[in-house]
């Protein structure tokens, strides 16, 4: 069913995302094109008197792992593959008293909105 | 945002690591989200809001060297809330063990093949057909998880056997001579020396022996592992105080090792009386360390076995200062035979068995004199004069303990005299007084053969 085809994000301004959709008129398909990390709202009209429009809400990101401190939102790199519990990324061993004590920090983290970048 | 593990998908692995801490080993989870970092309060869930620089994130608290786990994160946005994940951490190689591989001194292991319950380490100079020529009694996740040795932290390379040994001070402080340290360096596996608290073994009190049948990976508990046994490090006891006795049966009394001439000794799981070796119900038998409670040295063997002299001196003392009598034949008591034509004092044998040397080196009379022992050569299996040298002595000490750590590595006598005379684990077995054995022979092994490693095994079912 020929649709047309949107982008909208709203609410929070730190979690909306962005992208865009094209073609964006009568169209079938559509290809959608991520160009912010967060929350959108892609929808499809197909102007037929008594079909509503039907959207689909999509939140943007992924999940970075860093290992050792240096995760940067503009130039963001996923460590996760490179992770081993208890070392560092370049082979050594994360000393005994510092795992007993405090254990092996890593962070976790997601682009939520402005600023961000895919990598 | 929520960031959460859950419990059941997290590893509880005892303490931090396969060896550490031995005494009362943490069970809780491996990993955990930091609620907050100063000081470093844990939480298996933890909410974040939104970052206004569009960098949202959480620090995952990691408590254990082979820790892993699968996070959930869920994001709420407006009236939504979305799920990302899971993320299992560390990413698995299919195989249960990291697709990172890790690093053993700076050398990276290639994990994308090995399986966590596996034991692959190659044979190492093992020879045989049957399945513990390969592997050394750690899976490949018990290597991955790796150890505290000598206080430092050390993962193992799974595809070479490893050899963990619990050594008593005295074979490391005294002269290289009489340490089997150097000797050891001539096997292929990778021997890690142990510090007393990084293995958790059993006190024998009836002889004060410490750390006996020492558990080296204590903490495998809901590991992946390759063996039901726990793995044991070869422990070598320098037993100057308490040694063990020997029945005699004739006489009916039990003489200690060093009156029989015992230089060292290796308990299996089979010695069940470690008092007197020859109790009924101990077996003589050669195990991997898993099945093997100790080995000792008994020094005091050294200075019982007889002394070099050139016999220009007319008197010969003991530790008294009193003159010992000259034996007129083997059996008397009291006195030390003198044997003039290989230039050696040694004692007067009591029931053909055993026997005590009174007389004490005395170089202020005789420059030569020193604690020897009757010696053989291997070439023309004739007597050597005057017995072992001082420097030889002293090897032997070494050389001893090395022998006996072999047998704790399932190690047998090589008996064939023609071929296998200076190996390191010559004996012929032989009943006294035609047994020929390695440390009554030169010249001296300088380490273990092919032969003596052809025959390691470290693990059985």
């Amino acid at each position: 069913m020929k649709s047309n085809w949107s982008v909208s994000s709203g609410g929070n301004p730190t979690t909306r995302g962005s992208g865009s959709v094209s073609p964006s008129t009568l169209s079938g398909t559509a290809a959608f094109t991520p160009s912010g990390v967060g929350h959108l709202t892609l929808k499809a009209n197909p102007n037929i008197a008594g079909v509503n429009t039907a959207s689909a809400d999509l939140y943007i990101t992924s999940v970075y792992v860093s290992v050792d401190n240096t995760f940067s939102i503009s130039s963001p790199v996923d460590q996760k593959q490179q992770f081993v519990p208890g070392q560092y990324l370049d082979g050594t061993d994360v000393a005994v008293n510092v795992m007993e004590q405090a254990g092996q920090f890593a962070s976790l983290h997601i682009l939520t909105g402005p600023g961000a970048r895919e990598p | 945002m929520t960031f959460s593990i859950d419990d059941t998908e997290v590893s509880h692995f005892p303490g931090i690591a396969m060896n550490y801490p031995i005494n009362n080993p943490d069970t809780g989870p491996d990993m955990a989200f930091a609620r907050s970092l100063t000081p470093v309060v844990l939480t298996s869930s933890v909410d974040v809001q939104f970052a206004a620089n569009g960098d949202t994130f959480a620090t995952l608290v990691i408590r254990d060297y082979g820790a892993f786990g699968t996070i959930n994160i869920t994001v709420t946005a407006g009236r939504k809330t979305y799920s990302l994940g899971p993320l299992r951490l560390p990413v698995d190689n299919g195989y249960g063990l990291p697709a990172a591989g890790w690093y053993v001194n700076g050398v990276h292991i290639d994990g994308a093949r090995l399986t966590a319950t596996g034991d692959d380490d190659t044979a190492g100079g093992a020879v045989g057909s049957d399945d513990a020529v390969t592997g050394d009694g750690f899976s490949n996740f018990e290597e991955f998880r790796g150890f505290v040795v000598a206080a430092g932290y050390v993962r193992l390379n799974p595809r070479e056997k490893d050899i963990f040994v619990d050594v008593d001070p005295e074979f490391l402080l005294g002269s290289a001579v009489t340490s089997p340290v150097p000797l050891l360096l001539t096997l292929t596996p990778r021997i890690l020396y142990l510090e007393p608290t990084e293995v958790s073994g059993q006190d024998q009190l009836s002889r004060n022996l410490l750390r006996t049948q020492g558990v080296v990976d204590p903490n495998r508990d809901t590991l992946p592992i390759a063996h039901t046994r726990a793995q044991r490090a070869v422990r070598l006891i320098y037993q100057s105080a308490f040694p063990p006795a020997v029945h005699l049966a004739g006489p009916n009394i039990d003489v200690p090792v060093w009156e029989i001439g015992y230089l060292g000794a290796t308990f299996s799981d089979d010695i069940l009386n470690i008092d007197v070796l020859n109790a009924p119900g101990n077996l003589a038998t050669i195990e991997t360390p898993m099945r093997t409670q100790f080995s000792e040295v008994y020094p005091r063997t050294w200075t019982n076995l007889a002394v070099n002299t050139t016999f220009t001196y007319p008197f010969h003392y003991d530790a008294n200062g009193n003159v010992v009598p000259r034996c007129t034949f083997q059996g008397e008591t009291g006195c030390d035979f003198w044997d003039t034509t290989n230039l050696l004092i040694i004692p007067s044998l009591q029931d053909n068995a055993w026997g005590i040397l009174y007389t004490v080196p005395d170089p202020a009379h005789d420059p030569v004199e020193h604690y020897s022992l009757q010696a053989r050569d291997c070439s023309s299996d004739s007597a050597v004069l005057g017995g072992l040298t001082t420097i030889q002595m002293e090897q032997v000490k070494g050389l001893i303990a090395a022998h006996e750590m072999g047998h704790a590595m399932h190690m047998d006598h090589v008996r064939d005299f023609a071929t296998d005379c200076g190996d390191m684990m010559f004996d012929d077995e032989a009943l006294p007084p035609q047994r020929r054995a390695m440390s009554n022979y030169v010249p001296q092994p300088s380490g273990f053969s092919a032969n003596d490693q052809a025959m390691i095994r470290l693990w059985q079912p």
